[in-house]
């Protein structure tokens, strides 16, 4: 046996210090999210690929060829079940990975290109999850991919005329499923190897980033581990134990395949909506101020949301990296996982409703608040223990005091009800306009607009006492606090 | 500690290499196990359920004597013969018996049969493959009299509706159409692959 | 418990572990894939030889660095074996 190994290892070089060696606080399950997801993706792509010689790209053939699939290819449903749950984990780990990433301070010097290419192999895992949704041409998956398709249609002209295009081709149900059917098999897939290897390259560049929690940035933690065979068993280890889940999973979930698409059925099924890691998004599009007119404006909020996490590195430039000394980053990136946690679960309780503004307004806000307040008051509590039990103060930064909370807690309050009178405000504007002047609809226009001015005044003057210009304000304020701190 | 003393260089090694071999072998069970899916490649899938479309083919009257109509069944794009042979023959209906169709997928290769109203091969007309020389007997069930083709053309069942004279299509006899599990004769993998025809 | 007991347990749990791989794989290669039941089969077949192998994996590694496996993560991944095993009996 060990001839044999050795035969191998002299011709494929197996033992050939390829990669780095790993820090020993990178032997944690956190560190390898990312490589999770290449895992899912290599299963995506062998049961992909046995489903490819079954599947027919064509609507005609769509699906009854994936029925075949289900009910006649041995193993079929299995397949059709793992391909499904592991596209779900592989979205999930994605976010994971890129949340990890964000509160570690990944993005910062010198990996803030990696931040990007890792930003732009997620929108590529969307978009593999969109067009692979289409392709069994069932009800649910057709309307969707509908609702997809009038989103990008609503954006600005010159990008919806080109995603139209490259996404539907020339117009038709055949054009469409081919695209789609391409896009998913071939195209997508060889971007993201593509972008996968960049990354890979600039991983083995700059090594694995420096732990920012606890004593992992100790002695002991940094021991080196060598690639072959420690840290590849270790990784083989997470591997198959996500295999195992991912059969368990199909084994308690087999699915059953939805029915077809008709245009008649279609016209039935009232709640149409995207699969669960779009809902967020159309959550946001359910709101009525955003309603028909204002979906460009929805579209562009969303746009600009990921266009925000992709130029990440160039917005947070400060050096900082551990999490106790980024209190606003940490409790930025909370609130957003907050909110696209709170999106999703309140799409799936309202599936084809219009939501209120101020509902919205009332939704999102608080969950914002409820999240501010709790970072702010956990950095307070938490760090206050450590900083007493440690005896030393962190190097940069002192601890958040409470004066700090109460101002968050003042400013996200100013934040909910700016947003509830700003709804309110676009809300009765439109139907002012629309129903021409409306006398309900003034005292609306005129109380939202009221308040909106009085939030916008009292948070210039908080930003004004927080002071973020002159000393002597902050002076002031400090002795304020004594005051409070008994 | 002391317990071990002096063997235990030895031991440590022997231990080492018995864990290179477990975990060798170990790493080879795995892909072993994931290979085993491969199974539903060469196994042939489960014959359907679906039964045999019902589908008028040709009306008597239209059909003279070594006339043929060309007709797809069971599934779209996939060609049939009916055609008259004048003699009476094997599975023929119409009022002569001499009605008869077949798949015209040569079971050879798969190219597409042609029809002679007579072969030197024959004692009457015959499919005729012009790819590689197969001649398919239609009065005897097309079956083979010359040529590499190893089994007969699949003949496809009839029935004559003697009020109107309208033929029709509605299964298929063994073996299956080329394609479909050749060779087997489990004519409901004729229903694999394609889309029925509907009238 | 002296040193040479640990490794011969140890080294009687990877055998074991390595013969539920056989005997699992192979199950899993006669299976015949239209069975009814083959795919759920199939499924917890395989899970059980990923998990026994990430426990082979796991004691090996960590006894390889001089360290010693942690106990949870050992009862756990045979109880997940043992499991999965016997589901494949009730399926």
């Amino acid at each position: 046996m060990g001839r044999l190994a050795r035969w191998f290892d002299a011709r494929l070089g197996l033992s050939y210090e390829f990669l780095r060696p790993a820090p020993q606080y990178a032997i944690n399950p956190f560190y390898w999210l990312g490589a999770l997801a290449v895992v899912a993706f290599v299963i995506q792509s062998v049961s992909g690929m046995l489903m490819m010689l079954y599947y027919v790209p064509d609507p005609s053939q769509a699906y009854q060829s994936t029925q075949f699939i289900f009910q006649n290819v041995s193993y079929g449903t299995f397949l059709e079940t793992v391909h499904l749950y592991t596209a779900y984990a592989m979205i999930l780990l994605v976010f994971m990975h890129m949340m990890r990433g964000y509160f570690v301070s990944v993005h910062k010097k010198p990996r803030e290109l990696m931040w990007m290419t890792g930003m732009f192999m997620g929108f590529v895992t969307l978009g593999l999850g969109f067009t692979g949704y289409l392709l069994p041409w069932t009800v649910v998956s057709k309307s969707a991919t509908d609702v997809g398709a009038g989103m990008i249609s609503a954006l600005p002209q010159p990008i919806s005329n080109f995603l139209s295009f490259l996404v539907v081709g020339a117009g038709g149900d055949s054009a469409e499923l081919l695209r789609f059917f391409d896009l998913h098999v071939i195209v997508l897939p060889a971007i993201l190897l593509i972008l996968l290897v960049v990354k890979m390259y600039m991983l083995e560049a700059h090594g694995i980033s420096e732990p920012v929690t606890g004593q992992d940035g100790s002695e002991k933690g940094r021991k080196l581990i060598p690639i072959f065979p420690n840290v590849t068993f270790y990784l083989a280890e997470l591997a198959t134990l996500f295999g195992a889940a991912m059969m368990l999973f199909s084994v308690l979930f087999p699915l059953v395949l939805q029915p077809a698409y008709t245009a008649t059925a279609a016209s039935h099924y009232t709640s149409q909506q995207p699969d669960w890691y779009f809902l967020w998004i159309y959550q946001l599009l359910k709101v009525s101020a955003f309603e028909s007119a204002g979906l460009p404006v929805a579209l562009t909020t969303v746009t600009l949301i990921f266009v925000v996490l992709l130029l990440l590195p160039f917005l947070d430039r400060s050096k900082v990296r551990r999490i106790s000394q980024r209190p606003f980053y940490v409790t930025l990136g909370l609130v957003l996982v907050a909110e696209i946690l709170v999106l999703t679960i309140w799409g799936y309780l309202t599936p084809g409703e219009v939501i209120p503004d101020e509902q919205a307004a009332l939704v999102l806000g608080g969950t914002a608040l409820a999240v501010v307040v709790i970072t702010l008051l956990s950095y307070r509590l938490v760090l206050g223990r450590l900083v007493g039990r440690l005896g030393t103060a962190s190097p940069q930064g002192a601890p958040i005091r409470s004066s700090g909370v109460w101002t968050a807690a003042a400013f996200s309050f100013l934040l909910g009800l700016g947003a509830l009178a700003m709804g309110t405000a676009v809300n009765s504007f439109t139907g002012l306009v629309s129903t021409g002047g409306a006398s309900g609809s003034w005292a609306y226009f005129a109380g939202a607009s009221g308040v909106l001015a009085a939030a916008m005044l009292a948070t210039a003057y908080l930003l004004y006492r927080v002071d973020l210009g002159t000393g002597a304000v902050r002076r002031r304020i400090r002795a304020f606090e004594v005051g409070w701190r008994e | 500690m002391g317990e071990d003393g002096a063997p235990d260089q030895s031991k440590d090694a022997s231990r080492r290499s018995f864990l290179k071999r477990s975990l060798g072998l170990a790493v080879v069970l795995v892909i072993a196990g994931i290979a085993a899916v491969t199974k539903s490649l060469w196994t042939p899938s489960a014959a359907p359920t679906g039964t045999f479309p019902r589908i008028k083919v040709a009306n008597i009257a239209d059909l003279q004597t070594n006339g043929y109509v060309t007709f797809d069944y069971p599934l779209v794009g996939e060609s049939n013969m009916i055609v008259k042979l004048g003699v009476a023959a094997t599975g023929g209906v119409g009022p002569d018996g001499d009605v008869v169709a077949f798949s015209i997928v040569c079971q050879h290769l798969g190219c597409v049969v042609g029809y002679q109203a007579s072969n030197s091969h024959t004692p009457g007309p015959a499919g005729a493959c012009p790819c590689h020389g197969s001649v398919y007997d239609f009065i005897n069930g097309a079956k083979v009299v010359a040529g590499p083709a190893p089994r007969p053309l699949p003949q496809v069942n009839l029935e004559f509706d003697e009020a109107t004279g309208d033929i029709y299509a509605v299964g298929m006899g063994p073996p299956t159409i080329f394609g479909h599990n050749t060779g087997s004769s489990d004519v409901s993998y004729d229903l694999q692959g394609g889309t029925p025809v509907t009238q | 418990m002296s040193a040479k007991n640990d490794r011969e347990s140890s080294k009687m749990f990877v055998l074991l572990l390595l013969a539920v791989q056989v005997v699992v794989v192979v199950f899993a290669w006669l299976l015949n894939p239209l069975g009814p039941k083959s795919e759920t089969e199939y499924a917890l077949l395989l899970a059980v030889d990923l998990v026994a192998f990430a426990l082979i994996s796991y004691v090996g590694r960590l006894g390889g660095a001089g360290r010693d496996p942690r106990g949870g993560y050992v009862l756990a991944g045979s109880v997940v074996v043992l499991v999965f095993m016997f589901l494949v009996l009730l399926a």
